[in-house]
């Protein structure tokens, strides 16, 4: 099942891609990629349900709740990877059409 | 924790306790993350995005909820349905064999007496009450009790038509001396 690549899911993957073996929380995604959480949690819910994340719950410190945090699987560095060809692929294909038109 | 923060948190919290199963999960998350928010107005903003995606999944996870257990009672109606409608099936069918086996008796009887009418069959009347009646009756009590285990609606229709045939003999027979 594949995840509808809109602007906000490229910047969430380029937030996880960063370093793509760390955990993040949420609010960190959500700074670095300026995504208000209305936004960006039905994405990382859309991407667990694909298997493209992995979630956990920290271990929290006293007095402060505890927080879920999140990876990419082998499969979301997969599709990050082949998305991010995709991208590419359309990036060239407007420059070439820009060249071809001017 | 702020006055805004405390509003805000408590709306996230209150939006969380409606949502089924996996929806909590997240809620609870978008919960912890409103601690680390920095600035009172961000952790509303940050609590009103929280409660329009608790909204959302908890609506569609209801429906989806909702629909499956509309099906599985869909299902459950149907089979049901299936059961009795076959059991009502086997019930005519045994009902309609005894018929049939009543009337085979009563054409073979007629038949006869037809064929040879020197035999005077027409006029013994113990005659039609066992060749109709007793023989056929007879049969389908013996049919009925070997399919008592096997096919039991079945078995039932016999007895209830085996039953009506009794029944009418019996009219018969107390309008018959009534007459007397």
């Amino acid at each position: 099942m594949k995840l509808r690549l809109s602007p906000q899911t490229l910047l969430v993957l380029e937030a996880f891609l960063e370093e793509s073996a760390v955990w993040r929380y949420g609010y960190e995604i959500s700074r670095g990629s300026g995504l208000k959480s209305g936004t960006l949690y039905p994405i990382l819910i859309r991407m667990e349900e694909r298997r493209l994340l992995e979630t956990k719950w920290e271990s929290g410190e006293p007095g402060r709740p505890a927080r879920h945090l999140y990876r990419l699987t082998p499969d979301g560095m997969q599709f990050v990877r082949e998305s991010r060809l995709v991208q590419a692929a359309k990036g060239l294909g407007a420059v070439a059409l820009g060249e071809a038109q001017g | 924790m702020g006055f805004v923060r405390s509003i805000a948190h408590r709306m996230v919290a209150v939006a969380a306790g409606f949502g089924p199963g996996r929806s909590q999960e997240w809620a609870r998350a978008m919960l912890a993350e409103l601690e680390f928010v920095e600035g009172e107005w961000e952790a509303l903003w940050w609590a009103l995005g929280s409660i329009t995606v608790i909204a959302r999944r908890s609506g569609q996870e209801w429906i989806r909820l909702c629909s499956a257990e509309m099906r599985r009672w869909e299902r459950l109606a149907m089979g049901q349905m299936d059961k009795m409608g076959k059991k009502t099936g086997l019930l005519v069918a045994g009902a309609l064999g005894t018929a049939v086996l009543v009337m085979i008796a009563f054409a073979l009887l007629y038949l006869t007496a037809v064929t040879f009418p020197q035999l005077g069959i027409e006029q013994a009347e113990w005659t039609h009450i066992l060749v109709v009646i007793v023989i056929p009756a007879i049969i389908c009590l013996c049919g009925a009790a070997w399919l008592w285990r096997r096919k039991r609606p079945l078995a039932v229709g016999i007895l209830l038509s085996v039953v009506a045939v009794g029944t009418h003999v019996v009219l018969h027979f107390a309008h018959h001396f009534a007459r007397r």
